[in-house]
C-alpha cells in the first residue's frame, strides 16, 4: 500500500467514526477527576477487540489523545487535574476560570492540545526510528535527575515559597515509598496491612490531594465557584487564536519538549508540560504573571501533554517499549491482535501502522470541533450549576473513581485522609501539586537512585556515574538553574531582559 | 509567637520534622537498598524543614493564605463524606451515595429551599447515582458493591 | 413494598447461584479473570488470547480486571476474600507465590492459594545486546571471572523469577554478578537494548519480541527451544538451571471441587485450541498440561525446589 492509500484508509467512514467516537469517549473520560487516561484507554480497550486491526489501533489512539486532552477541563474548572499530565494546567487555568475567563482558558488548552497532538504524530511519522534512539540513551541515572528536575520545577513553579515546594516534594516522595520496594522487596511503612503493600495509588493521591480540598472550600462559602461575565460570548476562537499566534513560539517548543519527553519511556505528560511550563516562564518577558492566569503558562502544558501522546507512541511502535502506561496497554492490545511491534513493523505491515499514524493525526485534528462542542458543554454546566449540586456531583465523582480502581474501601478512606491533610497543608501554603508529584515520581526517582548506585558500584565509579554522563550533566545543570532562579529573577530588573 | 514566625508556619515544620524523623528511623529497619531512598528523602526534607523554621522565624516567609467562609461547613463536608464511604460496604454502593449525595449537598446549602426544590434536588441525587452506577457497572464493568446487608 | 420484593428476589438469585447445580453448566455466565499486575503485560496478553478459545468453548467470555501491586501479592492477598462461585478467578505466577510469603509478611501464605492449573511456562534466558562482545556463554562466564561483580544483569524485580535465575546460576558456575532488578519487562529490555548493563535474566519471550536486537546465550530447559536450534541450554554447559516462570489460574478458598475441575479442564482445552497454541508457540511460550488432578504433586515438588533454592542462596531468611 502505498502512503496515499494509507491515508485513504485512515479516512474511510469506519474508521472516521472510530476516531470521534474515540475522541468524544477520551475526552469525557478524561475529563472526569478519577479517572485517567491510562484508565481510559484500560477499560475501552476490550471493545475494540472485535475489530480489524487498524480500526481498533485508530480507536486506541484517539481515545488516549482525547483523554489526555480532557483533563484539562477539570484542570481549569475544578483545579483538580483530570490526569497527572494536566497539574501544570491548574497553575493558570483555574485563575483565568475564577476571573470569568475559564470559556477562553478551555479554548486555549483546545488549540494548544491540538498543536501540540499534531506535532507529536508528525515526530511519529516522518522521524519515528531515530528518535527511538534517544529513549534508549536514557538510563537509570537519567532518569533520576530528569526526576529531580521534574520535582525542582514543580516546586519552583507552585505557589508559595520555593522550600515549602520542596518541602512538598519531599512528603510526595515519603507518601511514594509506601508499599513494596522495588530493590529488595521489603513492604514499607505498611503497618501490616495489605491494602497498603500495594503503595498509595497515584490517583488516589492526586483526588485526595487536589480535589477534597477543592470540595472543603466550595462549600465553606456561598459565592459562586467561578465568576461569570455578564454579556454572551461564545466560544472566543478569534481571541484564542489571536492569543496563540502571539505566542507561536512557545507553543511550538513546548510541543517540541512533549515530543521528546514522551519517548522516553515511563516520563510521560507530567514531566512534559511541567518542563514546557517551566521553560515558558523562564523565557517570558512577564514571569510574574505565570500563576496568576496567563495564556502562556496553558499554551504551554497543554501542548507539551498532547505532543506526548504522539512521542510516546515512538518507542511503542519501534522497539516494543511503551512510551507511557497507557501505551503498555496498547502494545498488549495489539499484541492480541497480532501486530508485532518492533525494528519490523515498519517494514513488514507498514499498512497498519502507517494507516493509525494518519489516523492519530486524524484524531488530533478533530479534537478541535470536538472539544470546542464539549468544553462548551462543561463550562456552561459548571457555572450553571449551584454549588448545592456541583459539591456533591464532584464528590461522587471522587468516591467512585477512587472505589472503582481495586473495589476498596480502604482505599476511599485513604483518599479523605490525604484530602484532609492536603487541605491543611495547603493553609500552610504547600500547595497539592509537588506533593503529587512527588508520588508520581518518586518511584521512578528511587528505581533511578538505586539502580545507578548498583551498577556504579559495580565499576567501581558511583560518583562517576552519578555526575559523569553528558545528558545527566544537561538536567544536573537545568536543575541547579531552577532552583537558583529565585535568586536570579531578583537580582535582574524586569522587562530589560532580551529574549 | 517565636520571631516573626507566623504559627501555622511552626507547626508545619514541626509537624513535617517529626514525620521525617519517624520515617528515618523506621527506614533503619529495612534491608540496605530498600533503606538507602527512604533515609536519603528523610534527611533532606528535615533539613528543609530547619531551613523553613529558620526562615519562619527571621520573618522571610510570605503571608500564608487566610481562609474564608465557615469552618463548620468545612467540617460537615468532611463528615459527610466519611459517613458516606462508611455506609457504603453496609447498605450498598448506590443507595450510600444517594445519602451521600444529600448530605454533602446539604452542606453547601445556604438558601432556605422550596418544597419544590428539594424534590428537585432529591429526583437529581437519585438520577445522578443510577446514572454512574450503571456506566459503571455496565459500561466499564467495574463492579459496586451490593453492600452486605443485602448479601446473605 | 417493591423493595422489600426486590430484596427476596436478590436473596433468591444469590442462593441460586450458591446451589451446587452450577458445575454441571457452568459457566453460565461471564467470568471475571482478574490479572494481578498492569494492563498490556504478558499475564494480561495471555489472558486475552485465551479469552477467543474460552468463548468458543463456552459460549461465554472473560471480564479482565486488573488488580496491580506489590509483585502481584496485592491481589494474591485478597483473593479468599472474593466470591468463591466459581466466577472469579486470579491468575497466579511460579516463583512469586512460593518466594513472597517467604521473604516476610506480603498478605498470605502459599498454602493460601487454590490453584487449579498452570498452562504456561516461560523459561530462563540469558541475554546480551546483539552487538555485545559477549558471543557465547562461555564469554559470559570468562568476562564475569575476570572481573568479580563488574557484570551486572537487568531482571524484573525483586526475588523474583529473574533473580532467582540469576542466584542459581552464578553458584553453579562459580561467579559473581551484580543484579540490577526494573519493574515490568519494558523497562528491563530497554536496559539492555540502551546498553545501560551487560546482560539480562529474561525470558524466551523477550528474546522472540526483540529478534535480532539481542542474543540469548542460553535457556533453562532440558533440550533445546524449538525457535533457537542454536542456542544451547544450561544443562548442556554443565549447569543445572531448568525451569522459568509459570503461570496459572487460582480460585477462592470456598470454591466448589466440582467448579475447580470445570475451571481446570477448561484451560486444559483451551491449550489444545489450534489457533491459540500457534500463537503461543510463537511468542516463545511452553505450554503445558498441569491440571487440577495434578496440582497438589506439583506444587508441593516445586514448592520444596523452591524453599530448598531460597534458604541456600540467602535470598529469603
Amino acid at each position: 500500500m502505498t502512503l496515499i492509500e494509507n491515508l485513504l484508509n485512515a479516512l474511510t467512514p469506519l474508521n472516521l467514526v472510530l476516531a470521534i467516537g474515540g475522541v468524544v469517549a477520551g475526552t469525557v473520560v478524561g475529563a472526569l477527576p478519577g479517572l485517567t487516561a491510562t484508565m481510559a484507554v484500560a477499560v475501552l480497550t476490550p471493545l475494540t477487540f472485535t475489530m480489524a486491526p487498524d480500526s481498533a489501533m485508530i480507536a486506541l489512539g484517539a481515545i488516549y489523545t482525547g483523554a489526555i486532552y480532557g483533563g484539562c477541563y477539570s484542570a481549569i474548572l475544578v483545579n483538580t487535574p483530570g490526569t497527572p499530565s494536566a497539574i501544570a494546567t491548574t497553575f493558570d487555568g483555574f485563575p483565568m476560570a475564577k476571573r470569568g475567563d475559564g470559556d477562553l482558558a478551555l479554548t486555549l488548552a483546545n488549540l494548544a492540545s491540538v498543536c501540540g497532538g499534531l506535532v507529536g504524530a508528525l515526530g511519529l511519522l516522518l522521524l519515528a526510528p531515530p528518535l527511538a534512539e534517544v529513549a534508549l540513551a536514557f538510563g537509570p541515572v537519567e532518569y533520576f535527575w530528569l526526576a529531580m528536575l521534574g520535582l525542582t520545577l514543580v516546586a519552583g513553579l507552585s505557589r508559595g515559597s520555593l522550600v515549602k515546594g520542596l518541602i512538598g516534594c519531599a512528603i510526595g516522595l515519603l507518601i511514594s515509598m509506601v508499599g513494596t520496594a522495588v530493590v529488595g522487596g521489603d513492604a514499607r511503612y505498611t503497618f501490616g496491612t495489605p491494602l497498603l503493600l500495594g503503595g498509595i495509588n497515584i490517583v488516589v493521591a492526586l483526588i485526595g490531594l487536589f480535589c477534597v480540598p477543592v470540595l472543603i472550600d466550595l462549600v465553606a462559602t456561598p459565592d459562586e465557584h467561578l465568576q461569570v461575565s455578564d454579556e454572551v460570548r461564545g466560544y472566543r476562537l478569534r481571541e484564542a487564536l489571536g492569543i496563540a499566534w502571539a505566542r507561536r513560539w512557545n507553543l511550538l517548543r513546548s510541543s517540541v519538549i512533549g515530543t521528546v519527553i514522551g519517548i522516553l519511556p515511563a516520563a510521560g505528560g507530567a514531566i512534559a508540560s511541567l518542563i514546557a511550563y517551566g521553560e515558558a516562564r523562564r523565557s517570558s518577558r512577564t514571569p510574574e504573571l505565570f500563576g496568576k492566569g496567563a495564556p502562556d503558562g496553558i499554551i504551554a502544558s497543554e501542548s507539551a501533554n498532547n505532543a506526548t501522546v504522539g512521542g510516546g507512541f515512538i518507542p511503542t511502535l519501534t522497539l516494543g517499549i511503551p512510551g507511557t502506561p497507557a501505551d503498555a496497554i496498547i502494545l498488549g492490545a495489539l499484541l492480541v491482535h497480532g501486530v508485532r511491534t518492533g525494528p519490523n513493523l515498519f517494514s513488514e505491515q507498514s499498512a497498519i501502522v502507517y494507516t493509525f499514524m494518519f489516523g492519530l493525526i486524524l484524531s488530533t485534528v478533530l479534537m478541535l470541533p470536538i472539544g470546542l462542542v464539549l468544553g462548551r458543554y462543561a463550562y456552561k454546566s459548571i457555572i450553571a450549576v449551584p454549588k448545592t449540586v456541583l459539591a456533591p456531583a464532584i464528590a461522587l465523582l471522587t468516591i467512585v473513581g477512587t472505589y472503582a480502581i481495586h473495589n476498596s474501601i480502604g482505599e476511599v478512606w485513604l483518599m479523605l485522609a490525604l484530602g484532609v491533610l492536603g487541605w491543611v497543608l495547603n493553609r500552610a501554603d504547600v500547595p497539592p501539586a509537588p506533593i503529587v508529584l512527588g508520588v508520581v515520581l518518586g518511584p521512578i526517582a528511587e528505581q533511578g537512585f538505586v539502580q545507578a548506585w548498583l551498577i556504579g558500584n559495580a565499576t567501581q565509579n558511583v560518583a562517576g556515574m552519578f555526575f559523569g554522563r553528558p545528558i545527566s550533566l544537561a538536567i544536573i545543570a537545568a536543575v541547579l538553574l531552577v532552583l537558583l532562579y529565585p535568586l536570579l529573577s531578583r537580582r535582574r530588573p524586569r522587562g530589560s531582559e532580551a529574549e | 509567637m517565636i520571631g516573626r514566625a507566623h504559627r501555622i508556619d511552626l507547626a508545619l515544620g514541626l509537624g513535617v520534622l517529626a514525620l521525617c524523623a519517624w520515617m528515618g528511623l523506621t527506614a533503619r529497619g529495612f534491608s540496605p537498598f530498600a533503606s538507602i531512598f527512604p533515609l536519603f528523602i528523610a534527611s533532606v526534607c528535615g533539613g528543609l524543614t530547619l531551613l523553613l523554621l529558620v526562615l519562619a522565624v527571621l520573618g522571610r516567609l510570605p503571608m500564608p493564605p487566610t481562609a474564608s467562609g465557615y469552618a463548620t461547613r468545612r467540617l460537615g463536608l468532611v463528615l459527610a463524606m466519611g459517613l458516606w464511604t462508611a455506609l457504603i460496604p453496609f447498605i450498598g454502593f448506590a443507595p450510600a451515595s444517594v445519602a451521600g449525595f444529600l448530605a454533602v449537598g446539604m452542606t453547601a446549602k445556604y438558601e432556605p429551599w422550596t418544597a419544590r426544590q428539594w424534590l428537585l434536588f432529591c429526583l437529581l441525587a437519585i438520577v445522578c447515582v443510577a446514572v454512574l452506577t450503571l456506566f459503571f457497572v455496565h459500561v466499564l464493568a467495574v463492579p459496586l458493591t451490593e453492600g452486605s446487608l443485602f448479601r446473605g | 413494598m417493591l423493595k422489600k420484593i426486590a430484596f427476596v428476589a436478590a436473596l433468591a438469585a444469590t442462593a441460586a447461584l450458591a446451589s451446587p447445580v452450577v458445575a454441571a453448566d457452568y459457566p453460565e455466565r461471564d467470568v471475571t479473570y482478574i490479572i494481578p499486575f498492569n494492563a498490556g503485560g504478558e499475564s494480561d496478553v495471555t489472558a486475552r488470547l485465551q479469552d477467543a478459545p474460552f468463548r468458543s468453548l463456552t459460549g461465554k467470555g472473560f471480564v479482565i480486571q486488573y488488580q496491580p501491586g506489590a509483585g502481584g501479592a496485592a491481589a494474591w492477598s485478597q483473593l479468599n476474600g472474593l466470591s468463591d462461585d466459581g466466577y472469579t478467578i486470579m491468575g497466579i505466577n511460579l516463583p512469586h507465590l512460593f518466594l513472597q510469603p517467604m521473604s516476610g509478611q506480603v498478605g498470605y501464605k502459599t498454602e493460601d492459594i487454590t490453584v487449579v492449573n498452570v498452562f504456561q511456562l516461560t523459561p530462563h534466558a540469558l541475554l546480551v545486546n546483539a552487538d555485545s562482545p559477549i558471543k557465547t556463554l562461555d564469554d559470559y562466564i570468562a568476562a564475569a571471572k575476570q572481573a568479580p561483580g563488574a557484570t551486572t544483569v537487568a531482571g524484573t524485580g525483586s526475588n523474583t523469577a529473574n533473580q532467582v535465575a540469576q542466584e542459581t546460576f552464578d553458584q553453579a558456575a562459580g561467579i559473581t554478578t551484580t543484579y540490577v532488578p526494573f519493574t515490568g519487562t519494558a523497562a528491563t529490555t530497554a536496559a539492555l537494548l540502551g546498553n545501560q548493563v551487560s546482560a539480562q535474566w529474561g525470558f524466551t519471550t523477550v528474546a522472540v519480541e526483540q529478534a535480532d536486537k539481542v542474543r540469548m546465550l542460553g535457556v533453562a530447559l532440558d533440550e533445546r527451544h524449538p525457535l533457537f536450534p542454536d542456542v544451547p541450554t544450561f544443562k548442556e554447559k554443565g549447569i543445572d538451571l531448568v525451569g522459568g516462570a509459570h503461570r496459572g489460574v487460582a480460585v477462592p478458598k470456598g470454591t466448589p471441587e466440582e467448579t475447580r475441575q470445570a475451571i481446570s479442564d477448561i484451560f486444559t482445552k483451551i491449550n489444545q485450541d489450534p489457533a491459540f497454541k500457534q500463537k503461543m508457540d510463537e511468542g516463545g511460550y511452553i505450554l503445558l498440561d498441569l491440571g487440577y488432578e495434578d496440582m497438589d504433586k506439583f506444587m508441593s515438588d516445586l514448592g520444596a525446589e523452591y524453599v530448598a533454592v531460597g534458604k541456600a542462596l540467602g535470598l529469603v531468611k
